[in-house]
């Protein structure tokens, strides 16, 4: 504590070390993101992980095998969210509520490279290198090219609107099923796969990025499902009005959202359409 | 079956190398956001002087007020929704894998060449560290060793009780508790009186050898 370190290359320790935890860079962090699974599909897929002495140190670690293999509470589950929050942080993500007000955390990566004194696009990015490979093995599944015209389809709108209490009409999001029933040639079983693998399975779990407002009278909730490989860029944001006093009603409208837009068009552009 | 244990080897190292990597008791960047945390908040003054280049310089402190979301005013804090916030919450449950004698022991069974002495346990390291720190410091360092010692011997002691027993004056006595206050060293009770911190009465002989 007494020393003079040097400040550099205690940040740049840190972010490696950051960087190694994340799921594109470990099978451990990767096994601990895409739990609950199937015994059967984690000894397929992870025989690396499922050796005698492999199993005992991820049992330490807080992972139960049965005929499921899942978190449970300790160091596993504390690490499955400070994968998240890296992801988030190291994409200029991480948004949240601060006194009233919705936060978005815009300068990490940029004020990061300058103390650090490298340009930006080499720092690390723990979001856009596992993204990277969830695409690719997305794009080469049963749904291949389709999940990703989708993606593309999602992004292509600043939100689209899926409830609206006060509109009687089909929603945005109706119509944009329509769009890619036409377009992209799927079934309804097909579609809801494809909103599965992106938008969210509620089966695994959901966080709230924020609410403003009170628990009473929220004004707004930001919600993410996360989905299958957590890619987790779609939220639902839902508004609400309050009218008619104490015994009045509210009106509601919800909206999925978009984050990691920039990164996920731009990892994009090297699958074909 | 001797690749799958020579892969899972190769990643085991790597994840252990890297929560280590993150310890205070190895990075610069953390130790402050810990004791932060730890703390609930830091006198601006204490850690200008403890962490110059980070607080002291206009740059790099308004650099990590929007990385790591740390407030700096009179008092240092962290925003509870910041990256700092969350990163220290994880270093404890860092602390608390590493404390477990039964994955450590695996751990250094399975990594045993590239932890010939075994796997640290990095909550052990801290306080090893923060004693260190403590030592060293200049005015204070010295006499504060020695009123910690005190206190884990009686139990717990009342400033007057200090002030007797060690013949310091009350102004300097208080600055040294502070500091020890500061590495939560020891803890204040609810009649005003100290008493060694957890971490310290769970590892009472790393202070056998200062």
């Amino acid at each position: 504590m007494n020393e003079r370190p040097r400040l550099k290359e205690h940040l740049a320790n840190l972010l490696n070390a950051l960087t190694n935890l994340s799921p594109s860079r470990n099978l451990i962090s990767q096994l601990i993101l895409l739990l609950p699974k199937d015994l059967a599909i984690v000894e397929h897929s992870y025989p690396e992980l499922t050796t005698a002495s492999a199993k005992e140190i991820l049992q330490l670690l807080g992972i139960k095998f049965g005929d499921q293999v899942r978190r449970e509470k300790g160091f596993a589950e504390a690490l499955y969210l400070h994968i998240h929050k890296t992801f988030d942080w190291l994409d200029n993500e991480l948004v949240y509520h601060r006194s009233g007000q919705v936060v978005k955390e815009l300068d990490v990566r940029s004020e990061f490279a300058k103390l650090l004194d490298i340009d930006q696009r080499n720092l690390p990015n723990p979001y856009m290198e596992w993204a990277k490979l969830v695409l690719r093995k997305l794009s080469n599944e049963q749904l291949g090219r389709k999940v990703i015209n989708f993606i593309r389809m999602l992004l292509s709108h600043e939100s689209i609107e899926i409830y609206n209490s006060d509109l009687r009409e089909p929603s945005q999001w109706d119509t944009f099923e329509k769009e890619v029933t036409e377009k992209l040639k799927v079934n309804p079983a097909e579609f809801e796969e494809l909103c599965r693998l992106t938008i969210g399975d509620p089966k695994l779990g959901s966080e709230e990025l924020y609410y403003t407002g009170s628990r009473r009278y929220t004004e707004s909730q930001a919600v993410l499902n996360h989905s299958e490989y957590h890619l987790d860029f779609v939220y639902k944001y839902s508004h609400y009005l309050y009218y008619g006093g104490y015994y009045g009603g509210r009106s509601v409208t919800e909206r999925y959202a978009f984050r990691h837009k920039e990164t996920l068009k731009k990892l994009l552009e090297g699958f074909e359409e | 079956m001797a690749r799958e244990v020579e892969d899972f080897k190769k990643h085991l190292l790597n994840f252990v190398n890297a929560l280590i990597a993150i310890s205070p008791s190895r990075n610069y960047v953390t130790q402050f956001l810990y004791l932060i945390r730890i703390n609930g908040s830091i006198d601006y003054r204490i850690a200008e002087e403890a962490y110059p280049d980070i607080v002291k310089d206009d740059y790099t402190r308004e650099a990590f007020a929007k990385i790591f979301g740390i407030n700096f005013a009179d008092k240092i804090t962290l925003n509870t929704n910041g990256y700092g916030y969350y990163l220290t919450s994880f270093i404890d449950e860092v602390f608390k894998l590493f404390e477990n004698s039964d994955f450590r022991g695996k751990v250094s069974s399975i990594l045993k060449d590239e932890f010939p002495e075994g796997v640290p346990n990095l909550a052990r390291e801290w306080l090893e560290v923060r004693l260190e720190g403590l030592k060293s410091e200049p005015t204070y360092g010295q006499n504060s060793i020695k009123i910690l010692k005190e206190v884990i011997k009686i139990g717990r002691l009342k400033v007057e009780d200090l002030e007797r027993k060690l013949n310091l004056r009350r102004g300097y006595l208080l600055q040294c508790l502070n500091l020890l206050e500061l590495y939560k060293l020891v803890e204040r009770d609810y009649d005003g009186s100290y008493k060694p911190s957890e971490s310290v009465r769970k590892y009472e002989n790393v202070l056998e050898g200062l």
